[in-house]
């Protein structure tokens, strides 16, 4: 007899046992020690965690940007919303630095319904931070933080401290990812009376396909005292097929945005949006004039405008379903100053709108005002085709 | 005299108001103008109505 047939294999040494497996299965293998991935419950959902995950990648997702943002090339890049004013005004802007970003403005204005006669603005801006303060001649104050902790986190504080009018704070919070979007924010919130007070938001926008996107937007709003909670809750949908958008949101309290945006060249971008509203009104009684109950009244606006970009100029005009005819052109006719004309007709009501007003930008050093002069570019190095200095 | 006045007789509305009252109507409407606006923007005419880099820089030189 050899002596390594007499060499016994101790009982309790498992692993010298060779188990008979079944054929094309094998055997996980060994996994870093730990208590994350050795426990067999953690374990499995870290692999049911990572498959998901490499599914997701391999739908080839993309971030669907935020909610708040969802018709922003209609509402905000070719209708004149944003841009449109009254009267006259005198915009002058200074720019000290460029990086980082420091400028201010003032602004003058006559005959506005809704600009104050006078207002300051500054801005300050750095790779992480955004910093802006606007006051007015009236000495109402609105200012904006926004920090973002990396590219995916970004955190908003909002303040608005308007003469005679209640002050507002808004704390907010972005989180994107490779393929949703996520925003909570929350406006007046306090604690002071008996629980939570103030109106609380959170929106979720999901990629669905490298092209759609679905989301929903919940928010509640309590008041201070024994008032019932209101909660509301949105439904949103955005199609991106490259050069045009289309996106549908029906909101809560009865209301309905569905907005259609094409970009029609690099320099030309047109964009419909039709808003249809469900509301409560009150019923008279017909002899008495006293409100007897409500009825339900839909009202609906559908706009339709386009937006051209010249070499030095850009116009923007529309039209809409309640007879109104706007536009807008901003026109640069010097490298610092630029004319603003805005013009709004009534056709139903017989009434008109107008607006006029000069930009001026300046400089704060020569390089700045060589960039603005469109000589240089932020580099410092000649553009190309630009005379000679 | 009575003393008494008979209520004025309410006017009755033509099918038309009656139709523009109801509340589908503005959905109809906006809904069917949002198409059509859809239609125009995506049509050969939008693309008519584009200017071209060429009248874009004249456009500039002129004013």
């Amino acid at each position: 007899m050899s002596q390594q047939q007499s060499t016994p294999v101790p009982i309790t040494d498992l692993t010298k046992f060779t188990i008979p497996t079944l054929p094309g299965v094998t055997t996980a293998p060994p996994k870093a020690n730990g208590f994350w991935s050795s426990n067999p419950v953690f374990s499995y959902l870290n692999d049911v965690y990572i498959t998901i995950s490499e599914h997701r990648k391999s739908l080839g997702l993309t971030n669907p940007g935020t909610i708040e943002n969802l018709n922003k090339e209609v509402s905000r890049d070719v209708f004149l919303n944003q841009y449109f004013f009254t009267g006259l005004r005198a915009d002058l802007n200074k720019a000290f630095s460029m990086s980082p970003v420091f400028q201010t403005s003032h602004t003058l204005s006559i005959g506005s319904n809704v600009l104050p006669p006078y207002a300051f603005s500054a801005l300050y801006a750095t790779d992480d931070y955004f910093i802006q303060g606007n006051i007015d001649n009236e000495l109402s104050f609105s200012g904006r933080i926004n920090y973002g902790w990396n590219k995916y986190n970004i955190s908003k504080v909002t303040l608005q401290l308007a003469h005679g009018q209640p002050s507002m704070v808004q704390l907010e919070q972005d989180y994107q990812a490779s393929d949703f979007s996520i925003n909570l924010k929350t406006l007046n919130p306090s604690l002071l009376s008996g629980g939570f007070s103030g109106v609380a938001v959170a929106s979720l926008l999901q990629s669905l396909t490298p092209k759609f996107a679905v989301g929903l937007e919940a928010m509640f709003s309590k008041q201070p005292g024994p008032v019932p909670p209101e909660t509301l809750v949105s439904y949103v949908a955005r199609y991106n097929a490259g050069n045009w958008i289309a996106s549908a949101q029906i909101q809560a309290q009865g209301a309905l945005v569905a907005s259609f945006w094409r970009k029609v060249s690099d320099k030309v971008e047109a964009g419909v949006e039709t808003q249809i509203a469900a509301s409560l009104k009150p019923v008279n009684d017909p002899l008495l004039g006293t409100p007897i109950g409500f009825e339900t009244a839909v009202e609906g606006q559908t706009t339709i405008g386009a937006k051209y970009e010249y070499r030095s100029a850009v116009f923007r005009g529309q039209l809409d379903s309640n007879g109104k005819v706007g536009a807008f052109l901003e026109k640069r006719i010097l490298p610092t100053v630029s004319i603003l004309f805005s013009g709004e007709i009534d056709q139903f009501k017989q009434s008109s709108r107008l607006g006029l007003g000069l930009q001026f930008e300046a400089a704060g050093n020569e390089q700045l005002m060589l960039m603005q002069q469109g000589l240089i570019d932020a580099n410092g190095n000649p553009v190309p085709g630009a005379p000679q200095l | 005299m009575s003393g008494r006045f008979a209520a004025p007789e309410p006017k009755e509305e033509s099918t038309f108001e009656q139709i523009k009252k109801a509340p589908i109507f503005a959905v109809a409407v906006n809904a069917t103008l949002f198409g059509l606006g859809v239609l125009f923007i995506q049509s050969p005419l939008m693309d008519m109505l584009m200017v071209d880099s060429f009248e874009m820089v004249k456009w500039d030189e002129l004013n």
